[in-house]
């Protein structure tokens, strides 16, 4: 069994002023460009063969704010984030990062941490060799690879190899490997997933203490409750099309829940 | 720089690279011995390793999604497999070096141009690694013609010496160029 | 049976199992053609069997795929489960699992065989004016078939000790080579030419070229002894560890 999560740190080695207020509040225009960390997608288009995944995606995931992206298996959330994160490539429009495309970002470990799918390592490497040799992509000092492990909860199964670690370890590793660079936004596909109710609990609060210190989080995730209790904003997306976006509140309405109006908005409960 | 660094780091801590270096030792000692000359021991199975060795730098990459961290870390393609086919070639040159060596002191004739000649084909195999993907597949092709279609080719068909199996380093090294250019473009283009 | 009939649907249901059957029909027969065009290759005693001897490469894929492919790691996540898990759930009887999968391997590298050999000596027979074909041969395609088989079981019984394709595709495939690691280990003792590949020769070549001469049956056996003993290993590993 892994060690709990550490708590989360509070805006550790970033200069930007902690915003006092709330979830759900608007970030001053002015303040964007100073934090950085604005993702815009948009009129994103993704065919494979004939297929049309994505039809003319457009939203934005701002500072300070949790955003959550909502939608059925096989919606196109993955291919959104693969697209945003450079993995895949859009058939026809932009997905930006600060109005840069990820690929041209300066530093884009110190910029972007992202987890998708699993873990992202070799099965035969350590845990610890997987963080070493991401740190030294991003030039990031060797000393944050034990920090990082101490924050996930991994620091005692770090000499382990990776193909050993359970589901919920493996989705730690991923984590550990996309906070090397205290990064000022966060992407992360179904980050809950696999994660025991610590667990679970650990990401909440870690991710609203993100978004507390003005860095970006966007997430995908299917488990609703979960997101009522995190997100400030909401993408819901069905078939490669957004079906509504906007605050939780206003994405909820008047169906009383989030997954009220998940069932309502993406015809679910057929 | 740092790319090199962190390619050198993901090809030194992947345990079958280790294996496949000093596994490839080993059956130097073994055949320099038993092979009537050291050319025959270098140029016959023991190409099999660095076929092996550039493969799995490559497919291991798109082992457990580790491609998807890479390209987060590394988002610009081209960079970084330059730094992949450069940690290659720093890992590669002193395990040939040392396998010419090895066949060198156990047979006492020297066939110094073979170490050229592997690290050329290291450098194919990892490009055709890199264009498939997948280990099975490319090894078996890969093994397939260098091993059976190449020395069949070799006595029957005029061009033979111009083909990719020809240990003249004149005909290898475009050839390596050519692989190289082709893994390369299909790393920048392709989705991940 | 249905343990059978469920290792031939995976069999069938792998994509490099077909390129080995390609390989597998088209290489033997594509060799004989090259041969016969070219002036310096004598007709022999052997000729179109020394080709489908190169066939055998397709059998080793089948064998080394048919395990491997129960192992696959390629593209998937930790934690993530391999198909050997659902496939001793469906048959939890490790031997009766291992009965079938190897029945499986067998019966269709047997009939590749048999069809590739049809294919290749009936374009001997075509192309080489000085070899006939005939009945006759009949023994010695069943020694292809039998070599084919061998060597496809030995894959398999290596593969399920290494679980891994890379170290039984490159020690098998090399070793069809002209200059085997086994024809290289002949120089320094005879007793490589009772290697397997080398001694299982004599099921279908005539023309001896090596100091020890042993009859079909005889090669068949000390081949068939090195298969009984590399699978009855990889057969005792996969019992006992887990999965």
């Amino acid at each position: 069994m892994p060690p709990p999560f550490q708590n989360p740190p509070t805006g550790r080695g970033q200069g930007v002023v902690l915003r006092s207020d709330g979830p759900g509040s608007d970030v001053p225009a002015g303040w964007i460009a100073l934090a950085g960390g604005m993702l815009s997608i948009h009129e994103v288009t993704k065919r494979r063969g004939s297929r049309e995944i994505l039809s003319g995606l457009s939203f934005e995931a701002r500072p300070g704010r949790v955003t959550a992206f909502l939608g059925p298996n096989g919606a196109g959330k993955t291919s959104t984030l693969r697209i945003l994160l450079g993995l895949d490539t859009a058939t026809s429009g932009t997905a930006l990062i600060d109005g840069v495309p990820f690929a041209r970002l300066a530093d884009p470990v110190r910029k972007v941490g992202a987890v998708l799918e699993g873990s992202g390592a070799h099965r035969s490497r350590t845990g610890r060799a997987h963080l070493r040799w991401v740190a030294a992509a991003g030039g990031v000092p060797r000393a944050r690879v034990d920090e990082v492990l101490e924050l996930v909860g991994l620091a005692d199964d770090s000499r382990r190899r990776v193909r050993s670690y359970s589901l919920g370890m493996g989705r730690r590793l991923g984590l550990a490997a996309a906070l090397l660079g205290d990064p000022d936004v966060l992407v992360l596909d179904e980050p809950v997933n696999g994660l025991d109710p610590e667990g679970i609990r650990w990401i909440r609060t870690f991710l609203r203490d993100r978004a507390a210190s003005g860095r970006t989080v966007l997430l995908s995730s299917h488990f609703l409750g979960e997101v009522a209790a995190t997100v400030d904003d909401v993408v819901v997306i069905d078939r490669g099309r957004i079906v509504a976006q906007g605050s939780l509140s206003e994405v909820v309405g008047d169906h009383g829940s989030i997954e009220n109006a998940y069932f309502a908005l993406t015809g679910g409960a057929r | 720089m740092n790319l090199l660094r962190a390619e050198l780091l993901k090809l030194a801590t992947l345990p079958a690279i280790r294996f496949t270096v000093i596994g490839t030792w080993a059956v130097t000692v073994l055949l320099s011995a038993a092979a009537p000359d050291v050319s025959t021991a270098l140029y016959g199975p023991l190409l099999a390793g660095f076929l092996i060795l550039g493969l799995i730098a490559a497919t291991s990459e798109y082992q457990g999604g580790q491609i998807r961290t890479t390209l987060v870390a590394a988002p610009r393609r081209v960079t970084t497999y330059v730094a992949k086919v450069g940690a290659l070639v720093v890992i590669t040159l002193p395990a040939a070096a040392v396998t010419v060596a090895l066949g060198t002191i156990v047979s006492g004739e020297s066939e110094a141009k073979a170490a050229g000649y592997f690290a050329f084909t290291t450098v194919i195999a990892h490009a055709v690694g890199s264009l498939t993907r997948r280990t099975l597949p490319a090894l078996v092709g890969l093994l397939a013609y260098y091993f059976i279609v190449g020395p069949l080719l070799q006595p029957r068909v005029p061009f033979a010496k111009y083909l990719l199996d020809s240990p003249d380093w004149f005909v290898a090294l475009p050839w390596t160029a050519v692989a190289t250019s082709l893994g390369l473009l299909a790393f920048r283009s392709r989705d991940a | 049976m249905k343990a059978l009939r469920a290792e031939l649907t995976k069999l069938t249901s792998l994509p490099g199992v077909w390129i080995a059957v390609a390989i597998g029909l088209v290489l033997p027969a594509g060799v004989t053609v090259l041969n016969a065009s070219n002036s310096r290759s004598v007709p022999s005693a052997d000729t179109g069997f020394r080709e489908l001897a190169i066939g055998v490469v397709a059998a080793i894929v089948i064998g080394v795929v048919a395990i491997s492919s129960e192992y696959l790691a390629e593209g998937e996540e930790s934690g993530g489960s391999r198909q050997i898990t659902t496939s001793l759930t469906a048959v939890p009887s490790r031997s009766r699992f291992l009965l079938a999968k190897t029945a499986a391997v067998a019966g269709t590298v047997g009939l590749l065989a048999l069809i590739s050999s049809a294919i290749t000596l009936t374009a001997t027979d075509l192309t080489s004016a000085d070899v006939s074909i005939g009945t006759s041969d009949l023994p010695r395609v069943l020694g292809i078939a039998a070599y084919w088989i061998f060597s496809a079981l030995l894959a398999a019984g290596i593969t399920l000790v290494t679980r891994s394709g890379i170290i039984p595709l490159s020690v098998l495939i090399v070793n069809i080579s002209v200059v085997s690691v086994s024809f290289l280990l002949t120089k320094v003792t005879r007793l490589a030419y009772y290697f397997p590949d080398l001694a299982g020769t004599h099921l279908f070549l005539r023309d001896s070229d090596g100091p020890v001469d042993l009859t079909p049956v005889a090669g068949g056996l000390v081949m068939g002894l090195w298969v009984a003993v590399i699978a009855g290993i990889g057969a005792a590993a996969f019992v006992r560890r887990d999965a």
